[in-house]
């Protein structure tokens, strides 16, 4: 209880020693989020993924079918120059057919600490490789790739806490990010990290010359998993990741990212370690276009090993920013099945996502 | 979850009381700005006691930047960081929400839209909406391109770097008053050339000429664009074609980053010439400064309609 009031002053201490030193910008543009009516709403936007699944497994129960995955709310706005907010709530089916209304993200951001440090807290994505934090609309390809639903389950890494990050003083982007977490247990079927647990990640951004960016990453994250009936295993994971871009024209570029991820599981027989990666690559042709393909190879999390692998050829077609089109195929090794997604992402209001 | 309140307590009692330190009066003040043109400008109004970065270049379309956390480093290291405001740059504020630098955010002493007092072309009425196109709800965000409008973001700039450097406020005025002189001047040149077109119609690929436009007197009769940021539709072209060939349109204007083929097709269809203009310093070779922008626009289209 002293804790929460101590907070409470620290809270008001912040808005006023701002306010004291905060100057007007009277006529400037207001920022996201800022520019509501003089009731002062936030940012509202809708994204939403419309699919349709083709595949060759008889068995899949959304073959051949369009469906809504998923419909994501978002209000977003700033509470003060220096602190923003960001709220998500997510419609999201499930493959059984089934759809929960999830609070997908709900998190405060302090955007100036102490010297070099920010920090969020409230419940998202935890800052885990490169593609746990990106919201799908964002991803370059449908589905997340086996090896982080494998390792996270199907809705990432996903928890409540707090995390601080801090840009090291040093001449070129290095970002140290620690978090302390508490999740809740996975669905049923799935695996996932639950109740709490630590991530760290380094993440580190190069200027090759000025067209191009290479950028790396070392993330690790410690807890337990739900070992059901009656226990709880030590899990501990590490991931590296890389990401190169190239802008050799106005619109064009090309992208080069992988993650590796490896799992350590203290389970009631031993030790097991899991591996998994993908690696992706695509061409931006022009503001509309663009074509990758991706490859997945990744174990399981459970104490029976199990290997998917497979090959993705992926085509969007951009009509804005945030709305488009997809056309993936995908073939899975094992099974020596193909599958295929056309995916269609629209986008009303004002959406915004921090640098990622 | 006591650990989690606990680091909770202790960054909220790091953030009430840091403030940004004082800048070091001895190094020179490191400015960040949008465009190439803004940083023309606060190079101009700075002189030897500025370090100016633009962090896109003049070939780059500003609607479609991709922020790069290499960039955040720039805005980190800003004491004074330069804006277009008006949403044409709305990918900066990731990198200045990273930077942590207080001093370059919203409301701080070195953050500045330089569109804060600039008197704003088509600015929508009522409800805007997607279905109109990739349209700015605070009006037409391409006013650097009116080069009266240069005199108010000077300003701006020389009142933001005399609250950074008091002691050399006046070192700022005078080159503030050095580049109006140049501009008048210039303005003059321009004006004397145009002069014989002035009421000529023109279209343009974008909807990015209208301040200019205004300033020289010319009419835009259309766009290539059906709608902004829209790739023109078959029906839409054939439209435009129709008013080219009946209102002996004689020039279309495109920014180097766009697509010529389409435009080198109409112009063939009625006539007019496709004519590449850069919308930026540094967007075509040569073209190295604001004043130069003007230089080099205002004579390419004098030579096409005086034919």
């Amino acid at each position: 209880m002293k804790i929460r009031i101590l907070i409470v002053i620290n809270l008001f201490l912040v808005f006023l020693v701002n306010f004291l030193f905060a100057q007007e910008e009277s006529g400037a543009t207001p920022l996201p989020g800022m520019r509501g009516t003089p009731a002062n709403t936030p940012d509202i936007s809708v994204i939403g993924d419309i699919r349709s699944r083709f595949s060759q497994r008889q068995s899949d129960p959304d073959r051949n079918k369009i469906f809504v995955k998923e419909i994501e709310i978002a209000m977003q706005g700033y509470l003060y120059p220096e602190v923003r907010s960001d709220v998500f709530f997510a419609f999201d089916r499930e493959i059984d057919g089934t759809v929960n209304t999830e609070l997908e993200e709900a998190y405060v951001t302090f955007l100036k600490l102490y010297g070099g440090i920010n920090g969020k807290a409230g419940k998202m994505l935890v800052d885990f490789g490169k593609l746990n934090k990106l919201h799908p609309e964002l991803w370059l390809f449908v589905e997340r790739p086996p090896v982080l639903s494998g390792f996270f389950g199907d809705h990432g890494l996903n928890a409540s806490g707090a995390d601080i990050a801090y840009l090291l003083p040093l001449p070129f982007f290095l970002q140290a990010s620690a978090g302390l977490w508490n999740a809740e247990p996975p669905a049923a079927g799935e695996f996932g990290l639950s109740g709490e647990f630590r991530s760290a990640r380094l993440w580190s951004s190069f200027p090759i010359n000025d067209t191009s960016e290479l950028e790396i990453g070392a993330s690790g994250a410690g807890g337990t998993v739900p070992d059901f009936p009656v226990s709880r295993d030590d899990v501990s994971l590490a991931g590296a990741d890389i990401t190169y871009k190239l802008w050799p024209a106005t619109y064009a570029r090309f992208i080069f990212q992988g993650e590796f991820l490896q799992l350590t599981r203290q389970i009631a027989a031993g030790e097991i370690k899991r591996n998994g990666f993908y690696g992706y690559a695509g061409y931006k042709f022009d503001r509309y276009w663009d074509a990758g393909a991706r490859y997945d190879w990744a174990e399981n999390a459970l104490p029976l090993k199990e290997q998917k692998s497979g090959v993705s050829l992926i085509i969007t077609d951009r009509l804005t920013e945030v709305t488009r089109a997809r056309l993936q195929v995908s073939y899975n090794i094992e099974s020596m099945n193909y599958e295929g997604f056309l995916q269609f992402i629209f986008g009303i209001g004002p959406h915004s996502h921090a640098l990622r | 979850m006591p650990k989690i309140n606990f680091l909770i307590f202790i960054l909220l009692i790091s953030i009430a009381f840091s403030r940004a330190p004082a800048a070091d009066k001895l190094q020179p003040i490191n400015v960040v700005a949008a465009t190439p043109d803004l940083a023309d400008l606060a190079r101009t109004a700075g002189g030897d006691k500025v370090n100016v970065i633009s962090l896109t270049k003049g070939a780059q379309d500003l609607h479609s930047i991709e922020p790069r956390p290499s960039m955040v480093m720039l805005v980190k290291r800003a004491d004074l960081l330069i804006r277009i405001g008006m949403d044409l740059d709305l990918w900066m504020q990731s990198l200045i929400d990273a930077s942590r630098n207080s001093k370059v955010m919203f409301g701080g002493p070195g953050y500045l839209d330089a569109s804060a007092n600039i008197s704003k072309l088509e600015v929508p009425a009522g409800k805007v909406e997607a279905s109109m196109g990739d349209i700015h709800i605070y009006g037409n965000p391409h006013y650097w391109l009116d080069p009266e409008n240069s005199k108010i973001i000077i300003e701006a700039i020389v009142k933001k770097l005399c609250r950074l450097r008091p002691e050399f406020c006046e070192y700022f005025k005078t080159n503030q008053k050095d580049f109006n002189q140049k501009l008048d001047s210039a303005n003059k040149r321009w004006k004397e050339t145009l002069k014989p077109f002035a009421g000529s119609e023109i279209v343009t690929y974008h909807n990015s000429w209208p301040y200019f436009a205004k300033r020289f007197g010319f009419k835009l009769a259309g766009f290539i664009e059906s709608k902004p940021g829209i790739p023109p539709a078959p029906a839409h072209i054939i439209s435009l074609e129709d008013t080219m060939k009946k209102n002996k349109i004689k020039v279309i204007l495109v920014e180097p980053y766009l697509d010529i083929n389409t435009v080198k097709r109409i112009a063939a269809d009625t006539g007019a010439t496709a004519l590449v203009l850069p919308p930026s310093v540094g967007a075509v070779h040569g073209v190295n400064s604001y004043i130069g922008l003007f230089d080099y626009n205002v004579d390419k289209i004098a030579e096409i309609l005086k034919k």
